[in-house]
């Protein structure tokens, strides 16, 4: 009855989520920088912590059966990042469809609003959510949770060389959907 | 320009790099200022992300207890699953759970539930649970474990699905109207100075200052301060918020669109009076309102005009 998720590499702990309290420690583990992922996806902190719930409600009905390939965290953060995006998809729809029956302006999200940012920032915000999978949470890691590659890659059960790869990719990506702003940024940038 | 592999730049800026790869990666920079350019370029990027680090607001441990209180309640389901022993430790892990709580809320006040926009579904102290429609806020009187009622007020829609005490009767303050249930299922929504109530299962007591009823399944009351009106439940509409599924039976197109307006926030308006008792048989199931009007469109035969103020159907 019991499977065990191991992590492949043997200083991390494995984790059984199969007992109650082996669960409750992996959401205990997880639950926080779970919630910064979701929340830097969606900007919204009670859809941050919706979707993370719902990630780990869904793994509770399935803990004695789930068959996870990679490690746990990967499961968790992959799950997370597709739940933010189904989120976003149903926000899109609706923004689109008030404003084609309403003629109204653009929707703008009202956290980022307030957020004190300038403008690449705001911009970066939402480019980041237009990255694939794999590279959003390698960039997640290594920029909000500020792990060091080789801790990417032994939580996620990956590579090293594709932890770098991902991470080049990222910032290549964020670049081009950034092109049009970076001159300006640069500039101000020089004349400080 | 002469372009060098991207990884490496990446690595030079976050601080992955060995001395051999900064050495190239300084050769390079000094070759060209176009590439410094794009160096900075890459910098600014990873330096912007610091901005949108997300604050840590939550309480781990609340969140928690609120997963719990949601699996507790879907637990109970599926009973033929577990063994014997689980569930009975299940319930003296629940047991446990619910004394912490409630001790720790003879300390605490109230507990407010709120949904923005999104719709939610919790699980109250008692083991109810509650799906909040959007705009809706519902707060849970806190108190000694032992007193006499459950006590809640709301503002907005909620459904509500009561866990049966008969010894604690479970009493909704909903505007200027007073609902009491012993254990059932029930739909409240708010609007205005009217609160609309129906029921699915079991029984429930409405009350205003002057008069009081009992509404049945089926049956749906719709009351203010000084009148309770009763009426059968036609349409499943009410349940759209949790569904997501628009069910018509011999829906008049006028009823159906007053229920559009309301749920996508617009304006539709019916120009010819002939087609307001024009039935429709369907079910909507999580279509934006574009689709539907095409197919009211093409089902009645009638022209949908947009304008920036409102739809016309003619």
């Amino acid at each position: 009855m019991q499977r065990l998720i191991p992590y492949s590499v043997k200083e991390h702990p494995i984790e059984d989520i199969s007992s109650e309290t082996g669960f409750e420690q992996a959401y205990k583990t997880h639950f926080r920088p779970l919630y910064a992922y979701a929340r830097t996806m969606v900007r919204d902190s009670d859809a941050a912590e919706e979707i993370v719930q719902q990630v780990f409600f869904r793994l509770w009905e399935k803990r004695e059966a789930v068959d996870i390939k990679e490690t746990l965290k990967a499961y968790l953060y992959r799950s997370v990042f597709h739940g933010s995006m189904n989120y976003l998809k149903h926000l899109k729809v609706k923004e689109t469809h008030a404003r084609q029956v309403m003629n109204e302006t653009p929707y703008e999200n009202p956290v980022l609003q307030n957020l004190e940012a300038g403008e690449l920032e705001k911009r970066l915000s939402r480019v980041l959510a237009e990255l694939p999978e794999k590279c959003r949470t390698v960039f997640q890691l290594c920029r909000f949770e500020e792990l060091k590659y080789k801790e990417v890659a032994e939580q996620l059960n990956l590579p090293l060389k594709t932890v770098e790869n991902e991470m080049g990719k990222a910032l290549r990506l964020l670049r081009l959907s950034l092109a049009d702003l970076l001159p300006l940024v640069l500039l101000t940038f020089h004349l400080l | 320009m002469k372009t060098l592999n991207d990884d490496l730049l990446v690595k030079v800026i976050i601080g992955e790099a060995t001395e051999e790869e900064i050495r190239q990666v300084d050769e390079w920079l000094a070759a060209d200022t176009d590439h410094r350019k794009y160096f900075t370029g890459l910098e600014k990027i990873w330096e912007a992300g610091t901005v949108l680090k997300a604050e840590e607001d939550v309480d781990v441990d609340k969140a928690w207890a609120r997963f719990r209180a949601r699996t507790a309640q879907k637990t109970t389901f599926h009973p033929q699953k577990r063994r014997w022993w689980m569930a009975v430790a299940a319930a003296v892990l629940l047991a446990t759970g619910v004394w912490v709580w409630s001790v720790s809320r003879q300390q605490s006040h109230d507990l407010i539930f709120t949904a923005e926009t999104l719709i939610k579904t919790d699980t109250l102290p008692d083991g109810s649970t509650v799906t909040l429609n959007q705009n809706s806020v519902l707060k849970y009187s806190g108190g000694p474990a032992g007193k006499k009622y459950r006590e809640v007020t709301l503002q907005g829609e909620a459904f509500f699905d009561v866990q049966p005490d008969r010894s604690r009767p479970f009493i909704i303050s909903a505007g200027e109207t007073k609902i009491t249930v012993l254990g059932t299922s029930f739909n409240v929504k708010i609007r205005g100075r009217k609160t609309e109530v129906i029921v699915e299962s079991g029984l429930v007591q409405v009350e205003n200052t002057r008069q009081i009823a009992r509404v049945k399944p089926g049956e749906k009351i719709t009351a203010d301060s000084l009148l309770l009106e009763k009426h059968p439940v036609k349409d499943e509409f009410y349940r759209y918020y949790r569904t997501g599924k628009l069910v018509c039976k011999d829906t008049p197109l006028q009823e159906l669109v007053t229920h559009l307006n309301e749920i996508y926030q617009v304006n539709i308006e019916i120009e010819n009076p002939a087609l307001h008792h024009k039935k429709i048989n369907t079910v909507f199931d999580h279509l934006p309102l574009s689709e539907i009007l095409r197919v009211i469109s093409e089902t009645l035969q009638v022209k949908v005009i947009q304008t920036p103020a409102k739809i016309i159907l003619k």
